[in-house]
């Protein structure tokens, strides 16, 4: 399965994997979009590329929530049940990103940013007490303080001109922050006017936007998913 | 439900919603603004591509010397892969019932990706856990 859309979505004319034809499993609310598969599903990146190109190309038509790569049922039934018994919440999901795209915020700084900074201004409980281990932690401070304020005056911006957002901070030491931001289609040109003006105004970090992206990082949770 | 992004402030540098007035008055036609749509998309795909070129050769945080048009050229692939590999396997609608994509699958494919994609910074937050759920704006 590729995305789920409303039920009354037109199919595009792309094979799916395997070459196999593009086929909607529907209920009267909901089509869940998919292909038939003979074989177990190898995750090669011609595969990746494939799933992404059909999610585009819906997404194109219509409201599409993407399907995470690999989510396969047994039988029609199986895609039927899936749909019906989240019918609700998948219903808002697609009223959530209808008219709407992902697009990823990527920003890499030198992680020694805030080091000096802390260094030379150490705070008041920290003041007199020298040795390595000390100025370990003061580094280690002003860097967390730093990459905060820093993803702050990125995230907070850029968040506010999107419907939704998500947010990781230092997931590795060069990443400072990594977002998705769910925007308009209208609203994608000055959204990333306004991440070149961030990447102008901030020395200290080099910004990577992609897409627009299918709205992959807002899609309904599930109960236990 | 649909509803917009909340108002932009008209601070300095701050671009003000262009169609703000066009959205309030409402009923515009399916097909034009499927095109509208189709054609803002296709904008913005230009711009990601010129936007990943555009990464500073020299930039301290990447921590790289000057970049041949090659080097450009594969860091670019690799950040489109990597996005698209992110989004797949970690973010998206899950079913439950039969995934036949078993969870050591994805992690080995995660783990053969890294290896095509080693230079790109990111690879090893992938490895770590799935996406952050969403929170409201």
């Amino acid at each position: 399965m590729y995305a789920i859309t409303e039920a009354e979505q037109s199919l595009p004319t792309l094979t799916g994997l395997e070459d196999a034809p593009l086929r909607a499993i529907a209920t009267a609310r909901l089509a869940a979009v998919a292909s038939d598969l003979a074989a177990p599903l190898e995750p090669t990146e011609a595969a990746l590329w494939r799933h992404e190109g059909i999610v585009e190309e819906l997404m194109r038509r219509g409201p599409a929530l993407p399907m995470r790569f690999g989510s396969v049922v047994a039988d029609d039934a199986g895609a039927l049940t899936s749909l019906r018994d989240r019918e609700q919440e998948l219903g808002t999901g697609l009223d959530l990103v209808r008219g709407a795209v992902e697009l990823g915020v990527r920003v890499l700084w030198d992680p020694r940013s805030g080091e000096e900074l802390s260094s030379e201004e150490p705070g008041p409980d920290a003041r007199g007490e020298g040795g390595p281990g000390t100025t370990y932690l003061l580094q280690r401070l002003g860097r967390t303080r730093r990459s905060r304020e820093l993803a702050d005056e990125l995230h907070a911006p850029l968040a506010a001109m999107a419907r939704q957002s998500t947010r990781r901070l230092l997931v590795t030491p060069r990443l400072l922050l990594s977002g998705a931001y769910l925007v308009d289609d209208d609203d994608i040109e000055e959204f990333r006017d306004r991440v070149d003006e961030l990447d102008e105004q901030l020395d200290e970090v080099a910004i990577i936007c992609t897409g627009p992206w299918p709205p992959y990082s807002f899609v309904p949770s599930g109960a236990s998913a | 439900m649909s509803q917009g992004p909340p108002p932009v402030s008209g601070g300095s540098g701050v671009p003000v919603p262009r169609r703000a007035a066009e959205k309030a008055s409402g009923g515009v036609d399916l097909e034009r603004s499927r095109e509208r749509r189709d054609a803002a998309i296709d904008r913005a795909r230009r711009r990601r591509d010129a936007s990943i070129e555009r990464v500073r050769e020299d930039h301290a945080a990447a921590g790289e010397q000057r970049a041949s048009a090659a080097e450009r050229a594969r860091r670019e692939r690799e950040v489109s892969l990597l996005e698209m590999i992110d989004r797949l396997l970690a973010g998206g609608v899950v079913i439950h019932g039969d995934l036949t994509l078993a969870v050591a699958d994805v992690d080995l494919l995660y783990v053969g990706l890294r290896a095509l994609i080693a230079s790109v910074d990111t690879v090893e937050r992938d490895l770590i856990g799935p996406l952050d759920r969403p929170r409201a704006a």
